[in-house]
């Protein structure tokens, strides 16, 4: 009888559980939606810088120190893009994973290493272990508006320009996680800076060779024109980085919750046969006792 | 009035697209100064500051757009504006001229 109160309190809690991953589960795939739309929203202004970019990179040849830095440095920087939150999955163990495994790597180089954390899972991990962190921005990893884009562009290029003796760094990588699709998120690494600024493909440029390449007036001056415009792509390369994390992050989340859910409700289909079984033998054990003990009484009478 | 040159105009903010459209005339607040576009112009790349940009619709509709900090690339008759301010942006006047 005791084993069969216990196996009821596991299942109304396990179902209780249940019913939270399922929430948490609902909560993540209407967050998917809104993810999109925001990715949607922010493409066509990434899709200008890159066109300004490129029409930069055809016209004149871009000698600016976001694209070619001078000196040779030893200093590296290094962002993650962690989550705020957990019940995730593995999402933010492997981000910190590759991003051990690239700090190692850089180690192996030589190189000074500088670690920038994004999302307040990350900045607790590297807390807990007093790892020396050059700066941290938490909140809304979920949905990163261009702000949190701004504050850390703004960061990590005001590091990149430093000169090495100040403190700057030479290079920047971005740890963060690709969206494939629903189920398929990757991680990967990004050199964000020095900018590849990678020219049109010859092949589209030989087909419509007169429509290719408008010769731009650059007002007020091409350098100009560059400083400017070169921190707004790396910003909108950055938000751009911010929102697939965060679609991947959603995403990853959902998944865990819908393992989390379908493990409760099997859970909860193996206990409640337990109880069943048990209830079935304690049925079954009580009638064999009662017939048991008629049978004895009718032999006495006789 | 249909029969006039139009260009095609696509305002985005870091956030979201603003406007997009056929326009008559774009006024933009250049970095050296007022600059007016209109169809056809030669392609150019001009960063912006903060300011009023104005739109002139087909049917005559002026847009008043409040914009900070961005830059504007025209060519083969197509007009960008990419600014990144979007509170500003949000206070989008519309006025009609007769």
């Amino acid at each position: 009888m005791g084993s069969q109160l216990a196996l009821k309190s596991r299942i109304a809690s396990t179902s209780s559980l249940e019913k939270i991953f399922n929430a948490q589960e609902m909560i993540a795939s209407s967050h998917i939606a809104k993810a999109r739309d925001v990715a949607l929203n922010a493409k066509p202004y990434s899709d200008a810088i890159s066109d300004a970019v490129q029409a930069l990179v055809q016209h004149t040849h871009i000698d600016h120190p976001i694209v070619k830095k001078s000196e040779n440095g030893n200093r590296v920087a290094v962002l993650a893009l962690t989550s705020d939150r957990g019940m995730a999955g593995p999402y933010t163990s492997s981000i910190i994973r590759e991003t051990e495994s690239l700090l190692a790597r850089l180690d192996e180089q030589g190189k000074q290493t500088e670690l920038y954390v994004y999302g307040r899972r990350g900045v607790s991990y590297y807390k807990y272990r007093n790892r020396d962190i050059a700066g941290t921005w938490e909140g809304n990893t979920d949905k990163p508006g261009v702000e949190v884009a701004e504050a850390i562009s703004k960061a990590l290029v005001d590091a990149y320009m430093k000169p090495e003796e100040e403190g700057g760094v030479s290079e920047l990588y971005i740890v963060f996680t690709e969206f494939i699709n629903m189920v398929v998120q990757k991680v990967r690494v990004l050199r964000m800076l020095p900018v590849e600024v990678v020219a049109d493909q010859p092949s589209v440029n030989t087909d419509q060779d007169a429509e290719a390449s408008p010769l731009y007036a650059f007002e007020p001056s091409v350098d100009e024109v560059l400083d400017a415009i070169l921190p707004k792509y790396i910003q909108s390369r950055i938000h751009e980085c911010l929102l697939t994390a965060a679609a991947s992050e959603t995403a990853s989340r959902q998944n865990a919750m819908h393992t989390a859910t379908e493990n409760a409700r099997s859970l909860i289909d193996d206990l409640t046969r337990k109880l069943n079984a048990s209830r079935q033998a304690s049925i079954t054990q009580e009638l064999t006792e009662i017939i048991g003990s008629a049978d004895a009484l009718n032999k006495k009478e006789e | 009035m249909s029969d006039k040159a139009t260009m095609q105009v696509n305002i985005v903010c870091a956030a979201h697209p603003v406007w997009s459209g056929e326009a008559l005339q774009v006024t933009i607040p250049a970095s050296g100064g007022q600059m007016g576009i209109l169809p056809n112009h030669e392609p150019v790349l001009t960063l912006i500051k903060q300011g009023k940009l104005a739109v002139v619709e087909k049917d005559g509709t002026r847009h008043v757009i409040e914009v900070a900090d961005g830059f504007i690339s025209f060519d083969s008759n197509k007009l960008t504006v990419a600014v990144e301010d979007a509170g500003t942006l949000k206070r989008a006047e519309v006025e009609e001229t007769e």
